[in-house]
């Protein structure tokens, strides 16, 4: 029977482009510096924030990011958006003056799976920590 | 890995650090490369060489930082801020490191030095037009791959510096001497020894390269510099730049101007300021998934591979693959390995820059990756589809017609076989009758 149902392969659509053009179905992972560090007092500033700098009130600049703009990706990023164990906080008076999660480390969820994060203390070989994530394939991909 | 090394300023530190991770694939931000305020380290090829034979991309966002005050200025040929350059270093950091080592003190005279220690690394690729040029270039033969996005600018500003009326003016503070352009530059490979006989190389250096770097175990199959909107606004009088106050339309007016010098040079110096932002996209064979085991396959037996992939598609074992693993249809179309790929980037956005504008700067990237990914779904649902034909439910449409062609067949096979045996009988009969 395979023998009859086999080229009807070459007559699926999708078959025949992929097989004619390769597609690439890579992973993605996107480290970037994002600068997301406006909270506090900075989000007052139209210089740090824009015109939008109160739109994400109660969230942290992190989370307005992850929600708003990562949200419709595929991308994922594992670290939290709310802790200070990877940002820097200035803080006046114990007020958060300034500060934010800067660095993200984003990969895509739908082909890879995150085993274990890390991030640095930071502050010794730069001013910024760096992130870690080890990664394999989904298991159904 | 991530990471923003702030220019390499504690480079010891750095690798120390980096070391220990023993990271596959390094995403770095703020990376100097000759610069004074970096002692003049490639900080990315010292990395590379510290972790092991790493490859190294790296595309530029600043040229010509000198260094000497902090965050550096910009060289009197100014900083062209789209003459996006993008390249890889595939040969192996020690070879690399080695050349760049036998590169006398000279070397920091002349221009682009970052270009021309990489040039002394292996082949120097020039190229006018980064859209496709750096994607997915194989880069095993020890290649350097370079490429600027907009010859345009790059010509213009040469230009400017050509009519440069008196050469030697370089004594002017912050100012140096008129250069040739740089498309020339790049081919003093062999700088070290040509600096003194050839006449338009500059004598001074003219600072370094600031960018974004990608250091990798497995092998860098492509890369490119994915052209980023600019927050920085520019004056037009003095073409000093104000960073953009984060409005809406001084935004989009900044992503036009930015789109315009793209294609066309008239509105480059509009953006000639800080950094031309950037991103730098490379591909990445690496083991992450199985498919790995089919690009190991296909390279030790790939004449095996394609009789798996024949015999699978057609139909001879069915399933033979299995199917949740990645469909190998790109054995027969690419001569580089697809499976198992990586495509990572490394981003690195304007610091006081409005959320609007940062969001907007981000956009190209992360329209590259849903580009990626519609393709990721896209061979998902083929997997899908696949997977249903290779499996048909009882009563499906491909097995009723399977069933329909079964039918069709036996019947014109019985149909003959009837009309055979009707042969042979009547010719028996007909023998027998005649006594033949």
């Amino acid at each position: 029977m395979g023998v009859f149902v086999s080229p009807f392969f070459f007559f699926v659509p999708q078959v025949f482009e992929a097989v004619s053009a390769g597609q690439l179905r890579p992973h993605i992972i996107l480290g970037a510096d994002l600068n997301t560090h406006n909270h506090g007092i900075a989000r007052l500033s139209r210089k740090m924030s824009g015109n939008e700098g109160f739109s994400g009130f109660g969230k942290t600049e992190a989370q307005w990011w992850d929600e708003v703009v990562f949200a419709n990706t595929a991308l994922r990023d594992p670290f939290d958006k709310q802790g200070d164990s990877h940002n820097t906080w200035i803080h006046v008076a114990g007020i958060p003056v300034w500060g934010g999660k800067i660095d993200w480390l984003l990969y895509s969820e739908k082909t890879l799976v995150c085993d274990a994060s890390f991030i640095s203390q930071g502050g010794t070989s730069s001013d910024h920590p760096y992130l870690r994530v080890d990664l394999r394939s989904t298991p159904d991909v | 890995m991530t990471w923003n090394v702030e220019r390499g300023y504690r480079l010891g530190s750095l690798i120390s650090e980096l070391v220990a991770e023993l990271p596959d694939l390094v995403f770095l931000q703020e990376v100097d490369c000759s610069c004074d305020r970096s002692f003049r380290n490639d900080v990315a090829g010292e990395l590379a060489l510290a972790l092991g034979d790493f490859h190294v991309a790296f595309a530029t966002e600043k040229d010509g930082v000198n260094g000497g005050g902090g965050n550096g200025g910009t060289s009197p040929r100014g900083a062209p801020a789209n003459a996006v350059a993008a390249f890889a270093v595939a040969a192996p950091a020690a070879a690399a490191a080695a050349a760049a080592a036998a590169v006398d003190s000279t070397a920091l005279a002349a221009p682009s030095s970052s270009f021309s220690q990489l040039s002394d690394r292996g082949t120097l690729v020039d190229s006018s037009n980064t859209e496709g040029l750096n994607h997915g270039v194989p880069a095993d033969d020890a290649s350097v791959i370079a490429a600027n996005d907009s010859k345009e600018v790059d010509d213009e500003s040469c230009e400017k510096r050509i009519e440069c009326p008196d050469p030697k003016r370089a004594a002017t503070p912050g100012e140096g001497p008129c250069v040739e352009p740089s498309e020339k530059l790049f081919e003093t490979s062999s700088f070290t020894s040509s600096a003194s006989s050839a006449p338009h190389v500059r004598l001074t250096h003219q600072g370094g390269v600031e960018g974004l770097a990608v250091l990798s175990r497995y092998p860098i199959r492509g890369v490119r510099a994915l052209q980023l909107p600019n927050t920085y606004k520019a004056s037009p009088s003095n073409g000093s730049h104000d960073k953009d106050l984060s409005s809406n339309g001084d935004t989009s007016r900044d992503e036009a101007s930015n789109n315009g010098s793209s294609s066309g040079s008239s509105s480059s110096s509009g953006s000639a300021g800080g950094k031309a932002r950037v991103a730098l996209r490379v591909e990445v064979a690496t083991p992450v998934s199985d498919a790995s085991l089919l690009c190991s396959c296909r390279v030790c037996r790939k004449e095996e591979a394609d009789k798996e992939l024949v015999s699978y598609l057609f139909g001879i074992r069915k399933c033979a693959l299995p199917i949740p693993r990645p469909f190998p249809i790109s054995f027969t179309s690419s001569p580089s390995c697809q499976l198992g790929l990586v495509v990572g980037y490394s981003v690195h956005l304007d610091a006081f820059a409005g959320r609007t504008a940062r969001v907007h700067q981000l956009q190209p990237v992360l329209e590259d990756a849903a580009i990626t990914v519609i393709g990721l779904i896209d061979s998902v649902k083929i997997r899908q589809s696949l997977r249903k034909l290779c499996k048909p439910a009882l009563f499906s449409r491909a097995h009723l017609t399977d069933m329909l062609l079964y039918f069709l067949i036996a019947c014109i096979y019985s149909s003959a076989l009837v009309r055979t045996f009707g042969c042979i009988c009547l010719a028996i009969f007909f023998f027998r009758a005649t006594g033949v």
